[in-house]
């Protein structure tokens, strides 16, 4: 199916404005997505760009209808009563052999009837109703019902002369109460647009939006997204202030009121929303016509108030030196924070021996691949921090290199703008989600590399003395092997979809385990210790420092791993908990 | 060849409000252009033709997408194209060619520029459809006319109608609504990046919306408190309208469903007496006419609504304008029995994007009070959500029925104030993959055409308030009634769904235990066999 230029426009979705031609679906040039209809929303009550409902008032070629309610001996019924008759049009048809004598003289009589005040109502009417295919609905005892499964008719007569296919007969049978007679108009069901595109010549300036509400602004208060969330929000995520320090967990993931009266952005998010209504604290009726252009555009699920920038897809040199070390650093603990992650959700599966698993090996052998899947990419992440370890060490003067070993607090955003803090969960749908999403090609961790790969691809005059093709490819064979994890990430979530997470996790939600905890306490006195072996071995490089990194490796799988799997046992979440100690404590993003 | 007719291209265009002197830029949806957000919207700077003061355009490629400038909201501008079809005399209306409008084209048919003539209509009807008082109603009287060798911007005045006493708008102080102006054309080079896109002979015109703002009598521009206006509902200087014209203090007709769309003189009492403040958006109507000696004149329309700014640019309806007009013509049957195989994975999976794009924006927590009591025969005996969230016995709660039982739900908690519109988002978000979709159909072949409410459908225990979790819950169609999708998207999706059935039975059965129940990609099989093979080796 076309896409047209590369956007997201499939052409069956495109309005089928220009008839016969392959053009109706090409883009104008200049116009941005939100001039064009499918940028529209298609349910209105009244609407926001125009009503379609009146369309509806002119289904019948000549004449002008509304869809009335009266009362009858059977109760309230909806009717057809025209209001109006072009006869300018109908005459000129008839002219032209296009309308029989018959036609004509009921467009007469219905015309001279309105024009004496007498009421006209459509009474009967049949036809063919789209996927309901040909009904007759007297409209004396149409009630819309049964609206649903087998036999059903269109819940309620504007319904009814919606589902009208175009082009196909309808009989209505009018009524002329002052002459107690009845007439029968046989015609077609109008067009309501013309061969190029636009609203039929039928349609007077301002009929389609003379509905909407007035002012517009009086919809914005009263609608929300039961009818146009994809214009108007009911919750975004709010406008990050720019130098917000870090903080855990991340408050300005928060939902909130798109459309609150309360619009200063501060050094705390507002309130998140809930599940009452959120009327009490928006804008109010009256306060909106002044305010509206107050109201944020949103953009990936947040609200921004600068202007928007496609995501790079290459990276884009750091400036100096100074900056490459820092992303280094900061990329150094991304990947120790990221590991963290992986290992928590690797062990809050359930264990091979788990008893709810019993007769059920499929379920037993996805846990066991993902498990291990998570292990081997959380030491995949150890091993890119010693590489970026080691072109840290490359890049600073003799004697000044200090290991990079501090867990990042927050994660590099994630498209579209998502910043987020390292955060200890079991391996549930959203964590995988997430871990998909750090691990994107392009995007989060790889989008970190970028910048620092095209930085020694194209080094500042005090990088280029020390970008050896060695570095460039350590950075390279890190990003490529992003790939891999996300991949198999994506494998993991296909492993997992089949399941209820209370079907493979241990518990859906363990608490994690306090200062005291003897296992806990336990393992985070062998992360210590891990993370020292490390800060020793690469301290003294690659080779000298290989007794010690090996050491870590070991302590990894021999130590690590069965206290690990002993605080889990227990029914706490495997955490890591936050060093003060210099050499490792969090390190924020430059 | 000779010009057989005209047309105006958009047909259709939306205009948005804005303050900002400058208008937004041209941008598009385009795909993420990453691996993970295959799928995922974003937008994206294209050619932007930027107006120079004698009308010339000069094409310019943004690297941003500028919204506003500074607190001003920048407005949407359309610009729109005369194009022709040209054919031999007598020939086909199929054998004609479509081609740009330019007084090249004109001069090869003995024609001139001054030929062509763009008259310009707009109107806003709001009040008058309230009253059925056509005094109310305001906009041009007279057409705005553009013609070629007037490029000077127009505006367009928004006056009440001739012989309306008294004239709602004063004579001497009409209502901006926009202006239009028309291009001037200029040789098309051919060797410029924009050569293929942007045609600058073409005869162009742009239409500028009006700014946004509100007008009224003077009691509108009062704050009463007491009346639940707790601010003027129009600044002083706009406050000129006469309040004796037969807007200010009617009573509305019941024409307008809903009732309750204006700016009441009480608030408390929303359906009441109108205060009598109007906006400046209107519906414009064009109309090109090319003039012939000799011949019938050739016309062409177009129309623009204006409406206010799309706040979420990069979320699409997954119900949209065009979705609906497309479903008012009598040819979606053709297009869609002319949509390929290939062609209907990607609308379908195209199609729960844009779901997932609405869903995103949603707080489905808060709408769920419009969740229907169900009736005993849509319950399941178990609560799923094991008594944590609450009325279970309504759509989407523990007993629906409908719900997927892979999935229990979370009671709302400080910490997780909108667990709904949490799962909603990530469970559309994995749906929008064409993979994922396949796989809960691999699961349950039943549940996409259970959950799918078929158009217009609305069942005994539902109305606008109150609805079951069929997709999409909780939401109103135009009359306010349940939600759906309409006939020749729901036709294409269970065309989809028949397809993606056939295709799994006709399948290999996947190695393991349920085998029947489960597709899993040719790269997490491998994966998965791979790994286990491993950790069998180990444990040798």
């Amino acid at each position: 199916m076309p896409e047209l230029n590369g956007t997201k426009l499939l052409a069956r979705n495109v309005a089928a404005v220009r008839r016969s031609s392959a053009l109706a679906v090409e883009q104008v040039a200049g116009n941005p997505v939100s001039t064009r209809l499918e940028s529209g929303v298609g349910n209105c009550f009244p609407g926001l760009e125009c009503d379609l409902r009146n369309l509806e008032r002119r289904f019948l070629p000549f004449l002008e209808v509304e869809f009335v309610t009266l009362v009858t001996s059977a109760g309230d019924r909806e009717f057809i009563l025209p209001v109006a008759v072009d006869m300018e049009g109908a005459e000129r048809a008839f002219a032209a052999g296009a309308l029989s004598e018959q036609d004509i003289s009921i467009y007469r009589d219905i015309d001279a009837a309105i024009a004496t005040g007498g009421l006209v109502a459509g009474i009967q009417l049949n036809g063919t109703f789209g996927i309901l295919g040909r009904l007759e609905l007297d409209l004396f005892e149409f009630i819309g019902m049964p609206a649903a499964g087998p036999g059903r008719v269109p819940p309620d007569l504007w319904t009814a002369v919606r589902m009208l296919t175009e082009g196909t007969p309808v009989e209505v049978t009018f009524l002329l109460q002052d002459r107690g007679v009845t007439l029968v108009l046989e015609t077609t069901r109008a067009r309501y647009l013309d061969d190029n595109g636009a609203l039929s010549a039928a349609f007077l300036p301002g009929e389609l939006t003379q509905s909407l509400c007035s002012p517009w602004t009086h919809d914005f208060r009263d609608c929300g997204c039961f009818y146009w969330a994809s214009n108007h929000p009911d919750i975004v995520q709010p406008v990050f202030p720019a130098g917000t320090p870090p903080q855990d967990p991340q408050p300005w993931t928060v939902d909130v009121p798109w459309q609150r009266r309360e619009r200063q952005v501060s050094t705390n998010p507002p309130p998140s929303a809930t599940q009452n209504s959120p009327a009490p604290i928006e804008i109010r009726h009256y306060e909106i016509n002044r305010r509206w252009q107050e109201l944020h555009f949103v953009m990936g699920r947040r609200e921004t108030t600068s202007a928007f920038k496609p995501i790079e897809q290459a990276g884009k040199p750091l400036p100096d030196l100074p900056a490459l070390l820092a992303h280094l650093r900061y990329a150094a603990g991304v990947e120790l924070g990221v590991a963290q992650e992986y290992l928590t959700a690797a062990y809050s599966l359930k264990p091979d021996d788990d008893a709810t698993m019993a007769g059920n090996p499929q379920l037993r052998d996805d846990i066991r691949a993902t498990r291990s899947e998570l292990m081997r990419i959380a030491i995949g992440e150890m091993r890119h921090t010693r590489a970026v370890n080691d072109v840290v060490r490359a890049l600073m003067p003799p004697g000044g290199f200090q290991p990079a070993l501090q867990v990042a607090r927050l994660l590099p955003p994630v498209p579209p703008s998502l910043i987020r803090p390292v955060e200890f969960r079991p391996a549930n749908r959203a964590a995988i989600e997430d871990f998909i999403a750090i691990e994107a090609p392009s995007a989060g961790v790889d989008g970190l590399y970028f910048n620092i790969l095209a930085t020694l691809e194209t080094p500042p005059p005090d990088v280029r003395p020390f970008a050896a093709p060695e570095w460039t490819e350590a950075i390279s064979s890190i990003i490529a092997e992003g790939e891999d994890h996300f991949q198999t990430f994506l494998d993991i979530r296909e492993w997992l979809a089949p399941y209820a997470e209370s079907d493979y996790l241990r518990s859906t939600a363990p608490p994690r385990p306090l200062p005291g905890q003897a296992e806990h306490d336990a393992l985070q006195q062998a992360y210590v210790q891990l993370l020292e072996n490390l800060h020793l071995g690469y301290a003294r490089g690659r080779l000298p420092g290989a007794s010690p990194i090996n050491a870590a490796r070991v302590s990894m799988i021999e130590q690590i791993d069965p206290l690990a799997h002993a605080v889990a046992a227990k029914g706490f979440l495997v955490v890591f908990d936050e060093l003060a100690d210099d050499r490792f404590r969090p390190i924020d993003p430059p | 060849m000779p010009i057989q007719s005209i047309y105006i291209t958009p047909g259709i265009a939306v205009a948005r409000l804005g303050e900002a002197t400058a208008p937004v830029c041209n941008y598009q949806w385009v795909d993420v252009d990453q691996p993970r957000y295959d799928g995922e919207t974003t937008i994206a700077p294209a050619w932007t033709l930027e107006v120079g003061p004698d009308a010339s355009i000069t094409p310019v490629l943004p690297d941003a997408v500028e919204f506003r400038d500074g607190d001003k909201i920048r407005p949407v501008a359309p610009f729109f194209e005369v194009w022709a079809r040209t054919g031999d005399a007598g020939s086909p209306p199929e054998s004609w060619q479509e081609v740009p409008l330019t007084p090249a084209l004109l001069a090869a048919d003995g024609l001139a520029p001054a030929d062509l003539t763009i008259s310009v209509q707009a109107s806003n009807r709001k009040a008058m459809r309230r009253t059925g008082n056509t005094a109310v109603a305001f906009g041009t009287r007279e057409p705005v006319t553009l013609r070629d060798g007037d490029h000077t911007v127009k505006t367009i005045d928004g006056r009440s109608p001739a012989g309306a006493s008294p004239p709602m708008i004063p004579e001497d102080n009409p209502i901006p609504l926009g202006s239009v102006q028309l291009m001037r054309s200029l040789a098309q080079p051919t060797d410029q990046p924009w050569s293929d896109v942007v045609h600058l002979e073409v005869f162009r015109f742009r239409y500028r919306p009006a700014t946004g703002l509100f007008y009224g009598p003077p009691d509108a521009a009062q704050a009463v408190p007491a009346q639940a206006r707790p601010e003027a509902a129009v600044r002083p200087e706009n406050a000129f309208l006469d309040p004796s014209a037969g807007w200010f203090g009617i009573a509305t007709n019941n024409l307008v469903s809903p009732g309750d769309t204006y700016d009441a003189v009480d608030q408390n009492q929303p359906t009441g007496a109108s205060l009598g403040v109007v906006d400046d958006t209107c519906e414009v109507h064009f109309e090109a006419t090319l003039a012939r000696a000799g011949a019938g004149a050739l016309s062409g329309r177009a129309v623009a609504f204006v409406a206010p700014p799309d706040f979420a640019p990069d979320r699409r309806p997954f119900l949209s304008v065009a979705d609906e007009l497309n479903d008012r013509s009598a040819e979606w049957s053709a297009r869609n029995a002319a949509t390929s195989d290939d062609e209907l994975d990607q609308w379908v999976e195209d199609f729960f994007e844009r779901v997932h794009e609405t869903v995103s924006l949603f707080n489905i927590d808060f709408y769920r009070a419009r969740a229907a009591q169900l009736p005993p025969a849509n319950l399941h005996p178990d609560d799923l959500d094991e008594g944590l969230r609450p009325r279970p016995e309504r759509a989407m709660g523990g007993h629906d029925r409908l719900r997927n039982a892979l999935y229990k739900l979370a009671p709302v908690s400080d910490a997780d104030p909108l667990p709904l519109s949490k799962h909603a988002r990530m469970r559309h978000r994995q749906l929008s993959d064409l993979q994922n979709l396949e796989g809960l159909v691999q699961l349950d072949p039943d549940r996409l055409r259970a959950i799918i409410r078929p158009p217009f459908e609305s069942e005994s225990f539902e109305n606008g308030n109150a609805t079951s979790m069929r997709m999409p819950p909780f939401m109103r169609q135009s009359n306010a009634l349940p939600l759906t999708v309409v006939g020749w998207q729901h036709e294409l999706l269970m065309r989809w769904l028949d397809k993606t059935v056939a295709s799994q039975a006709a399948g290999p059965s996947v190695a393991g235990l349920d085998a029947d129940r489960r597709t899993l990609s040719d790269s997490a099989t491998n994966r998965r066999h791979a790994v286990l093979a491993r950790l069998a080796t180990e444990k040798l």
